[in-house]
């Protein structure tokens, strides 16, 4: 029940498709490929078989559904291991004890970081204590031989994890063999064999051998050890590059691990000695425990409970509506991005959530009509060079960097600027790993270039992708029928719109870039949109106004409200005359409007705030008051 | 007694498998007797054909492209001994030490590589023989190359390796993150010889430095160098200073481009730790770059051109599409330490194209050069040929082994018999490394593409192979020794001899100088 429960909760509260999706982004891109080439590379240092297997897990929270399972099978497996470690250690039935590493887990869950190769650490190392526990022998020399063996391989399937058997097993000589001195030689076995490593086994691998930088020989005894135990591997919840709170709970988990059996062997020990002073009880039996009746049901409604509790407590439910509105936005649900972006609060609303809504806005032609029924912010569109950002958050953490490289790709790339989005996608790829949407977008751009060699090179490599393989062996499919790809709408569209004359100084200059992308061809929508709420964000109402005759490139059939607000404020009060077409002309209605928003603001003129108190219900969603207040989706 | 029995039960298990492994995948001696034979040879990738070979290569495997369910393929020369490969996939993987007898017994004779391709019906087919040439002169026995993705701004994986060209080992030289992720390039050998190196680093944690390995021993230099030159005595090490920055394009095939606002020459006396210039080498209305030494060293060669704008900061600056190379040389005395007039080789306005990357071969017989449209950096143009002057003439000619795409880096093997360059002829964004022979006449054949294990690598390899260099040996650095030098604190203090108009490299944003 609880398992099942568990399941349910990663499927439907944590949904792992959105920890695949923020892969590559805020989370790094578990690279995998399958074959002996890439396996290779983890074989040889300690923790890579489990980063190996964590990456090829990872690859399944693609689907939500495989994800859970997989996470719950794990989680299963360490609580198993660790029921069976504390019975097959002498210490009893651990019961509901048992299950509460997964109430732990599933908190790690919950804060939206990739927990596999935590997960398959922790395993590998209770699995491995349940084999020491099992298999070893009363001889102390023999004993101490199979933990040095286990040791040396679970150091390198799982690396750091190995400190946790060695607690385990060093608590197993004090408390059960009560053989301290075996204990003592087991720390020092398992510093020897690590430091080993380091200095002869490492060596030999050296060039790919150690994940990151390092010259071990320039470290101390125990600096190298530490060093090898912690600097090396990601597995520990020691490792720096985990979130905090997740870090926390990991510790806490190795913690707990550690000292409920520290506690199991008290117990038992306190109960042997009361045994043993008993009168008429043979030394070494216990009193047989019963169970009453529905306990079993009540434990596990307490930890269904705990898991509940645990698991929405640590929800980091702001990252899980960021997630998911970058999900929404990949696979164009627009209106339900729309609908979301009202759920965040003002702290979270970014400007990564502003661009996302203003590109649903623009995808559902309302962007000209609704883009002030949302907090705006000029960074958001992501035109500007991210040195020009303002936003103090937006460089707080470099991954946010990679995010606006993300983001800003796929912007240039449907807006037709794909030299740039090429450029962004080669910045992303070398900082963040073989992420395979960037592989994906950096053939289309060489298919739209018409590079066709190239785009092959991509799309081989794609190929051995699980999750995108199938992509790329649709194009490789449709590249062999027709190279020039006359059949794929994508990329006709994208030839259509690409710019084609070569301007080296556009690179940053949003009012050029945008127009040259309208003078390659007048029916790019998206450019002309773009540049009006570029126009409309940067209050150039005398610019909009100059655009306004391009609706007759796209099927407008009235002069959506944003814009007509903007003529408005550029005719000004006393009607400046303009030369448009009767339809793109401001209603009488709108005329009204302006002059009533005029009337209460003249009202007011003398207490800004009070003035925007008053107008906030009206007209917080139009261009006259974010003119005026720069502030908008005041509704909201 | 039990266990026993199941450990041999468990024995005649692995055994079985073992013997049923290797059968099913025993390659039998196959005879083929009934075939159809096909007018044309059969596709292969990559193209191993029509080619001159050095007899020390690796094996050249390949993947025939033709539809089938069997593959065979037989190797020979004069000699009567034949390599047969067989294979259910079409990837043929050569037998190394056969293939490097086939190929030693058989110096200046021809090698054929008859494929036979069984189709679905059961049938053989034939196709004409693949011949190639093999040389009677070897290749260097090292490459060592740049491994890096098409970067611009960031760098995160930059590393040099080697590569044993008569096998496929490969080694790792230097990594870029081992020393707080940096980038690392320029590397440069005295005369291919492994013995005398130096290698260009930035780094965000340990500055900007050159590595220079001298008699075994690693020590840094304060000053990044650009393009090297060593004095054929190895006692001089000429180098560019350049002022570069990156630039972007936004439309075209090319992204990238690459402006050096300014630059010039200096070099660095190995036994006195100083530097020097002189001003017919740094000319301060003058780009100077790409110095490469004749094989007496009695003259310096390098590239110059006039610095067409005002504004030396502007990005891209003023006509920076209009600026074209002259390649020039200079004489040079190493017991006075005393620099000649430079007079003009080669000029743009002959050529109306910018003269870049002059590397003559030991023999001093041939230089050899890249041409291309405009600007310093040809790996990122397109337009970009290698061309061959005749030093005992003159003349020069284009090369017939360019393609539509950028051809660049290229150097000389210690025989002047073979070079090897950078070639983006494979769609025109990965450079890969191609070798080319080189006879007595200054004949060019036909390319081959660096051989990999597996010959399908290239298909799906996303990084590219950048300055190529011929040495005879493995380097007699290891990494260790040049990651501890690039982390020291210890380091060779130099004052670089230039103020104006020709910038010092300190304190540049070490991502305006990223390059391929």
């Amino acid at each position: 029940v609880f398992f099942a429960g568990f399941y349910l909760f990663v499927l439907w509260v944590v949904e792992p498709s959105l920890v695949y999706h923020s892969f590559g982004t805020t989370l790094p891109y578990p690279v995998f490929y399958g074959g002996w080439e890439f396996l290779k590379g983890f074989l040889v240092y300690p923790g890579g078989p489990v980063e190996y297997g964590g990456a090829f897990l990872s690859q399944w929270y693609y689907y939500s559904w495989l994800g859970a399972l997989i996470f719950t099978a794990i989680v299963w497996g360490i609580c198993r291991g660790f029921g069976c470690y504390m019975s097959g250690a002498g210490i009893g039935r651990a019961g509901f004890i048992s299950f509460l590493p997964g109430v732990a887990l599933m908190m790690m869950q919950s804060r939206y970081i990739n927990p596999l190769c935590f997960s398959l650490a922790l395993l590998a190392c209770l699995w491995a204590s349940v084999m020491y526990v099992k298999i070893a022998p009363g001889n102390q020399t023999r004993r101490a031989g199979i933990f040095v063996l286990i040791f040396a391989g679970l150091y390198h399937i799982a690396g750091g994890a190995v400190v946790l058997y060695t607690v385990l097993a060093v608590l197993n000589e004090l408390w059960n063999r009560r053989s301290e001195i075996t204990g003592m030689i087991f720390l020092i076995a398992g510093v020897f064999v690590v430091w080993f490593w380091s200095t002869n086994i490492a060596n030999m691998f050296w060039a790919n051998a150690i994940p990151d930088e390092s010259l071990l020989e320039d470290y101390g005894f125990l600096a190298r050890v530490k060093w090898q135990l912690v600097a090396s591997l990601p597995l520990l919840p020691l490792a720096p590059k985990i979130e905090m709170v997740s870090r926390i709970i990991a510790q806490g988990l190795y913690v707990f691990i550690a000292m409920a059996v520290g506690a199991g062997y008290l117990w038992q020990w306190l109960r042997q000695r009361r045994d043993s002073t008993a009168k008429g009880r043979k030394k070494g039996t216990y009193k047989k425990v019963s169970h009453r009746p529905g306990q079993g049901i009540l434990a596990t409604a307490v930890l269904i409970v705990l898991l509940v509790i645990g698991g929405y407590g640590a929800l980091d439910s702001g990252k899980k509506k960021l997630y998911q509105t970058d999900y929404f936005v990949g696979r164009g649900k627009w209106d339900k991005v729309l609908d979301l972006s009202m759920e965040f609060s003002p702290g979270e609303y970014n400007i990564f959530v502003n661009h996302n809504t203003n590109l649903a806005l623009f995808n559902t032609g309302q962007l000209g009509d609704r883009m002030f029924e949302y907090p705006q912010k000029l960074t958001s569109l992501l035109l500007v060079h991210t040195k020009n950002m303002t936003d103090k958050d937006v460089f707080l953490k470099r991954e946010r960097l990679f995010k606006i490289f993300l983001k800003r790709e796929k912007l240039f790339l449907e807006l037709g600027s794909i030299n740039i989005a090429e450029r962004h996608c080669y910045e992303i790829l070398e900082t963040t790993g073989d992420n395979p949407f960037i592989i994906e977008q950096l053939a289309v751009i060489n298919l739209a270039k018409g590079q066709i060699e190239t785009a092959r090179v991509y799309l081989n490599r794609l190929r051995k992708n699980l999750i995108y393989g199938g992509h790329a062996r649709e194009f490789l499919r449709q590249i062999d029928e027709d190279p020039t790809l006359t059949g794929n709408d994508r990329i006709q569209r994208l030839r259509s719109i690409m710019l084609t004359n070569d301007t080296t100084r556009l690179s940053f200059d949003v009012e050029r870039r945008l127009n040259s992308l309208l003078e390659r061809n007048r029916h790019n929508r998206m450019a002309f949109e773009y540049m009006m709420a570029y126009y409309l964000l940067t209050l150039q109402v005398d610019k909009l106004a100059a655009n306004i005759e391009r609706l007759d490139n796209f099927g407008y059939t009235r002069l959506p409200r944003h814009y007509e607000e903007a003529l408005i404020l550029y005719m000004g009060p006393e009607g400046k005359t303009i030369d448009f077409p009767e339809q793109w002309k401001p209603s009488a209605e709108a005329w009204a409007q302006a002059k009533k928003f005029d009337a209460i603001y003249t009202k007011y003129e003398h207490d800004p705030q009070l003035a925007m108190e008053a107008l906030a219900e009206e007209f917080g969603q139009s261009f006259y008051f974010y003119k005026v207040f720069l502030k908008s989706g005041m509704k909201k | 007694m039990k266990r026993k029995k199941l450990y041999l039960m468990l024995l005649a298990l692995i055994a079985t498998f073992i013997v049923g492994f290797s059968f099913a995948n025993y390659k039998k001696n196959i005879t083929i007797k009934n075939y159809t034979t096909v007018i044309r040879p059969a596709q292969i990738s990559p193209d191993y054909s029509r080619t001159v070979i050095p007899p020390n290569i690796a094996p050249l495997n390949f993947v025939v492209l033709e539809t089938g369910t069997k593959y065979m393929v037989k190797i020979y020369s004069s000699t009567k001994k034949t390599i047969e490969v067989y294979s259910r996939t079409g990837v043929i993987k050569i037998p190394r030490r056969r293939w490097q007898k086939l190929l030693n017994d058989n110096r200046g004779q021809k090698l054929s590589t008859d494929i036979y391709v069984k189709n679905k019906s059961g049938t053989w087919k034939r196709y004409e023989t693949i011949s190639n040439t093999i040389a009677k002169e070897n290749i260097d026995d090292y490459l060592v190359y740049r491994f890096i993705k098409p970067i611009f701004s960031k760098w995160k994986n930059v590393a040099i390796y080697q590569r044993n060209l008569s096998n496929f080992d490969r080694k790792e030289i230097l990594h870029g993150k081992n020393f707080g992720g940096s980038c690392i390039n320029c590397h440069s050998f005295v005369q291919n010889s492994p013995d005398r190196m130096t290698i260009g680093m930035r780094s965000p944690v340990y500055g900007s430095a050159t590595l220079l390995g001298v008699d075994g021993k690693v020590s840094k230099v304060g000053a990044k160098w650009g393009y090297t030159a060593w004095h054929p005595s190895g006692k001089i090490a000429v180098y560019s200073i350049n002022k570069t920055r990156q630039f972007f394009h936004t439309a075209g095939m090319s992204n990238r481009d690459v402006v050096d606002l300014d630059s010039a020459l200096c070099y660095y006396h190995v036994d006195k730790q100083d530097v020097k210039s002189h001003p017919n080498i740094a000319e301060k209305d003058r780009l100077e770059t790409y110095p490469t030494w004749s094989p007496d060293g009695k003259y310096l060669y390098f590239c110059s051109a006039p610095i067409l704008w005002e504004d030396r900061d502007q990005i891209p600056p003023d006509n920076f599409d209009q600026v074209k190379y002259d390649l020039r040389r200079i004489s040079y005395d190493l017991e006075m330490d005393e620099w000649g007039k430079s007079e003009t080789v080669l000029s743009a306005k002959e050529t109306n194209l910018s003269i870049l990357m002059p590397r003559i071969s030991p023999d001093g017989r041939f230089l050899i050069f890249c041409m291309c449209r405009y600007g310093c950096f040809p790996v990122y143009q397109p337009s970009s040929d290698l061309y061959l002057m005749d030093l005992q003439t003159g003349q020069y000619r284009k090369l017939d082994i360019n393609s539509e795409y950028a051809e660049s880096w290229h150097s000389w093997s210690s025989n002047s018999r073979w070079i090897a360059f950078s070639s983006k002829r494979r769609g025109g964004l990965f450079t890969r490394t191609y070798f080319s022979y080189v006879d007595e006449a200054g004949n060019v054949h036909k390319p081959f593409i660096l051989p990999q294990k597996d010959p399908q690598i290239y298909d799906s390899m996303l990084q590219t192979y950048s300055v190529p260099e011929l040495i005879t040996g493995p380097v007699r650095y290891n990494s260790k020794d040049l990651i501890r030098a690039a982390r020291s604190s210890e380091k060779i203090e130099v004052e670089i001899p230039l103020t104006g108009a020709t910038p010092k490299t300190e304190g540049m944003e070490p991502w305006q100088q990223v390059r391929e």
